[in-house]
């Protein structure tokens, strides 16, 4: 669960908001500024966070946080 | 925190919504408004220019135009950016706008033609500051290293197009060049570019440079805007040579290239001297017997002399009142110091006591000259004669101050200065200088109108402004414009809008020769009423009653701190005598 502690505290500094809880489930529509912007803001700073870089394709493809953690957890893994 | 930490990516995330609420609502803060023209997406950059901008007293106030609409939004007719009256237009361009077709000669001219086109349709309707950046390199050669110097290599084409947009800038003192190519080299090509950002969102920038871009644009805007750093105060032991002068003696300090630590204090020096050129004023304020200190400066190899700085304060007393005290002596506010120390605690005392100055703690000599840089204390847009006869002005006020001594009799003293004062309008000569100006006076500064280019542009081209600049000078030498007066006539009246005068000359009688060429130019153009405003602020009390000592009567108060006066009558007037000759320009 480290992972998914780490990916909060990050999602915390993007959308400002210290109380943000996040899930696997959770996607762009329950969180209120989760616009392009934040999104790419959000993505940059995961990136930063973990040392990793995530390809166009994953980019494309995920949908929510599971999908974010699983792309994140398999670079770090390897 | 010190500000150039904010340009860690992961810092200024952490700390940027705490920041926005401590700087929110600041009454004595500035707006100056920015449009964007946007080759990409802009995004975070808008956010952290904001962040950097608090540190100058400056809020932004943005309009983003159209995605990749700049040529269209620039030479076309544009209401929406009419209409918010910009202050400084960003280009938001780089490397992913040339696109791949620029490797020819062609190439470079017709990009460099269409930048021109875009910058001389924008400077006519708006008249006001562009920044516009150039280019970084691509991260690939193709030839390999032929690139360099084949005219259709990547890289001479992007030198090419980039000194042309150099040449234009050194020529055009409203473009501000946002020097991309310098920065990326620093940051590594590498690290600079992030093509899945660029492909998917057109973000120009990996975010972890965003920061750094963004302090670069702040630091372009406050030098603009008259807000950059005018003197060191440094300290000499550990800082400008190695080792403590009064325990080792004079000669086993360090600060030649014979050794490592030598030649690491002497780069120091080096650094330091450069700045005097730009017109930067040094001065030393060290814990030592004044002897020991200057003997350092002293020796053969020592790169700055003692002459090379304006105050010495060289003693034992608390270093924050040795700051202060070099301060009034200059004439100079808080913020206007930059002050260096290899100790922590003095810097501290000095940082918590003289809230406005910025430090810098050498902790570690190789790293000084990236600490003065990354905090860009000295951004020289343009380099005026101003600038550059800095220090021959402080030089000639010590002078002055001597000869002051001589007489017991103020006005005997200033009858043996011959002062001569030129009386001028606007013109293309000296309106860069009225800005400047008004943007840096604060203490003589009756109605605080920061005037903007594109103000100075419109005062000039309307008649029913009346302009006086004054120069000053004297058998020392000539301070050039040191004070200004704008006020506008409407029917038999005129409201003064702009009254400054440089801290340089106060005390000589000049704002008095000021008022008399006023009146009696208004009494000229049939003015019988002269309306003066007062506007509060922090920094310009003493000048409070100064229309109360003309003859005005306080008249009313508005609710924005703005006291109005009167005097009626003008053509009754008569001359306040001074010890100063008047010429008309």
């Amino acid at each position: 669960m480290e992972v998914m502690r780490r990916m909060e505290k990050i999602f915390q500094i993007v959308f400002e908001d210290e109380t943000l809880q996040i899930n696997e489930s959770v996607c762009a529509e329950d969180i209120e500024n989760w616009d392009s912007l934040h999104h790419v803001t959000l993505l940059s700073t995961l990136e930063k966070e973990f040392h990793i870089k995530f390809d166009i394709d994953e980019i494309i493809t995920m949908e929510n946080v599971g999908d974010m953690f699983t792309i994140i957890k398999n670079k770090i893994n390897v | 925190m010190n500000w150039s930490e904010l340009i860690n990516y992961e810092t200024m995330m952490k700390n940027k919504r705490e920041l926005k609420a401590k700087y929110a609502g600041r009454r004595d803060f500035m707006t100056i408004k920015i449009a964007v023209l946007a080759g990409a997406t802009v995004g975070v950059l808008k956010e952290f220019l904001e962040i950097f901008l608090y540190q100058y007293g400056i809020y932004a106030e943005f309009l983003e135009g159209n995605y990749n609409r700049v040529y269209e939004e620039a030479v076309f007719d544009n209401p929406e950016l009419e209409k918010f009256e910009p202050d400084i237009i960003y280009i938001h361009v780089n490397n992913y706008n040339l696109g791949f077709d620029v490797q020819t000669e062609i190439g470079v001219d017709e990009k460099y033609d269409r930048l021109v086109q875009i910058w001389d349709s924008l400077h006519k309707k708006y008249g006001c500051y562009i920044i516009q950046n150039n280019f970084e390199h691509y991260p690939y050669r193709i030839i390999g290293n032929a690139s360099r110097y084949l005219k259709d290599g990547l890289i001479y084409s992007v030198d090419e197009l980039n000194r042309r947009i150099s040449d234009f800038a050194r020529e055009h003192s409203w473009i501000l060049l946002n020097d991309l190519n310098y920065l990326s080299a620093v940051t590594g090509l590498e690290n600079w570019y992030n093509d899945n950002l660029w492909m998917l969102y057109k973000y120009s920038f990996d975010f972890s440079v965003q920061p750094k871009i963004a302090f670069n644009i702040a630091s372009l805007i406050k030098s603009a805007y008259g807000k950059n750093k005018k003197t060191i105060i440094t300290d000499l032991d550990n800082t400008l040579w190695k080792g403590i002068i009064g325990e080792i003696g004079c000669e086993k300090i360090e600060i030649s290239n014979e050794t490592a630590n030598g030649e690491q204090f002497r780069k120091i020096q080096s650094y330091l001297s450069n700045l005097r050129r730009y017109g930067v004023i040094l001065n030393i304020c060290s814990k030592n017997d004044y002897d020991v200190g200057i003997s350092g400066l002293n020796k053969e190899e020592s790169i700055l002399k003692p002459e090379s700085f304006i105050v010495k304060k060289i003693n034992w007393e608390d270093k924050y009142q040795n700051v202060r005290q070099i301060l009034s002596e200059l004439n100079l506010g808080e913020e206007a110091a930059v002050f260096i120390d290899d100790n922590a605690v003095e810097c501290d005392s000095v940082q918590n006591l003289l809230d406005g100055v910025s430090t810098v703690q050498v902790k570690n000599a190789q790293y000084m000259i990236s600490q003065m840089e990354e905090n860009h204390f000295f951004e020289i847009i343009h380099l005026s004669g101003e600038d550059q006869n800095r220090e021959g002005y402080y030089q000639q006020n010590q002078l002055r101050e001597k000869e002051q001594k001589k007489f017991t009799d103020y006005k005997e003293y200033l009858s043996s200065l011959n002062m001569m004062c030129q009386i001028s309008g606007i013109d293309d000569h000296n309106i860069e200088r009225i800005v400047q100006l008004a943007n840096k006076t604060n203490q003589f500064n009756l109605t605080n109108w920061r005037l903007t280019m594109q103000d100075a542009e419109k005062v000039r081209r309307n008649k029913d402004f009346i302009v006086l600049s004054g120069k000053l000078a004297d058998k020392y030498g000539d301070n050039g414009i040191v004070s200004v007066v704008i006020a506008k006539r409407k029917e038999d009246s005129a409201q003064i809008l702009l009254w400054i005068m440089s801290c340089r000359v106060f005390k000589r009688g000049l704002e008095y020769v000021m008022w008399n060429e006023l009146w009696k130019e208004c009494n000229r153009q049939g003015v019988k009423t002269i309306y003066g405003v007062y506007q509060e602020s922090k920094k310009n009390q003493n000048v409070k009653d100064f229309y109360g000592q003309l003859g005005f009567q306080k008249i009313e108060k508005n609710n924005n701190e703005e006291i109005v006066w009167r005097i009626t009558n003008i053509q009754n007037l008569k001359e306040i005598q001074t010890m100063i000759q008047v010429e008309k320009g």
